[in-house]
């Protein structure tokens, strides 16, 4: 009696126990949940999309594409401040044709009275490290810089510096130069994620 | 009786549906508005980041500082003589700031020297003497065209290497 009295609340019939009338009900109210979990599913992932957007993409993506870029040209195009009025290219250039020390002279120092040649390979490892530590290390980018020539099938790396993790996405600034004796030699700045 | 407390029964049901329907309605409502909020919020950060890669890109093109060779800009650099011939400018008076001020919008361009003299720097404009809510910083790497070189000593003219940085007020 109670049970039939409840089934009338809930369903607004009699419940009858093998009744096909029942069951098509039961099957109704079951196709009805099925269809609120689907909705509230669907719900769910839109809403979580919508959360997951970041602001700041577009400058981001600007920011990046414009640091890997211009940096590498910027670099190239330095003149050197004591090695002969040299760029950076022409140091690099030198570095690469006469790996691992160079051939052009940069400055000579005295060291406890003994003169010491800055060699180009030497000079242009402490001055990239220094105008990196100067800007992507103070404006917290992780990046990844490399100079590399590529004669025939060989690869040889001139120079490499990287700073934090660069396993995601990134955007590159890369050119190519001819040397004298290794072939094409490959400046390129990764600017990671 | 019977049939008035089943009305009875049927009326506390339909209140106890209605109940929970306005409790649907209304936690629906809330959320859709916290929803809508946000992403009221997300399009006016992409806005102002747009400005401020608006500003930066402007900047970086004004034909009054880029470096030329034979009336040729170079992308990517900017003379040190026309830079502080506009600082100058831009800070001889307010109407002459105020001309850049459709270009620049609220910001500060500053231009730093990072080698080989890492303490010269440029403040060429300088427009965040107001209430501002959020700021957005920019730094671009950026050659520097010293065309003089150095007379005393016969230097050539040289490259320097440095860092544009805009910062967007609003």
């Amino acid at each position: 009696m109670a049970t039939n009295e409840l089934a009338m609340m809930v369903f607004g019939r009699k419940k009858h126990n093998g009744n096909p009338r029942g069951k098509r009900g039961q099957m109704e109210i079951l196709g009805m949940t099925v269809i609120v979990v689907f909705i509230a599913l669907g719900i769910f992932f839109i809403v979580q999309y919508n959360l997951s957007k970041k602001p700041g993409e577009t400058r981001k993506v600007y920011t990046q594409a414009e640091m890997s870029s211009n940096m590498a040209s910027a670099l190239i195009t330095t003149t050197a401040k004591d090695c002969r009025h040299a760029d950076f290219l022409d140091i690099m250039v030198d570095c690469a044709d006469y790996y691992p020390i160079g051939s052009i002279v940069c400055k000579t120092e005295s060291i406890a009275g003994v003169p010491y040649d800055n060699m180009s390979c030497e000079y242009l490892n402490y001055t990239l490290r220094y105008i990196f530590n100067q800007t992507l290390d103070t404006w917290h980018t992780s990046y990844q810089f490399n100079i590399s020539t590529y004669q025939g099938s060989s690869i040889q790396a001139i120079y490499g510096l990287a700073n934090g993790d660069c396993t995601g996405q990134k955007r590159s600034g890369q050119y190519f130069f001819e040397t004298r004796t290794r072939g094409t030699m490959v400046i390129k700045l990764d600017i990671c994620d | 009786m019977i049939m008035k407390r089943k009305a009875q029964i049927r009326m506390s049901e339909s209140i106890a549906i209605l109940f929970v329907f306005f409790i649907l309605v209304v936690f629906g409502f809330i959320f859709y508005s916290k929803i809508e909020a946000r992403n009221f919020e997300l399009q006016k950060g992409q806005v102002q980041d747009l400005r401020a890669v608006e500003v930066a890109q402007t900047f970086s093109f004004l034909p009054e500082i880029q470096c030329t060779k034979e009336n040729v800009a170079t992308s990517n650099c900017f003379d040190i003589m026309k830079l502080e011939a506009l600082q100058e400018y831009i800070g001889e008076s307010l109407q002459n700031e105020d001309k850049y001020y459709d270009k620049l919008l609220r910001s500060s361009i500053v231009v730093k020297e990072i080698y080989p003299s890492p303490g010269n720097s440029w403040t060429i404009y300088n427009k965040s003497n107001f209430a501002w809510t959020r700021k957005i910083a920019t730094q671009i790497p950026i050659s520097l065209f010293n065309a003089t070189g150095d007379p005393s000593s016969g230097e050539p003219s040289r490259y320097y290497f440095g860092a544009l940085e805009v910062e967007v007020y609003s």
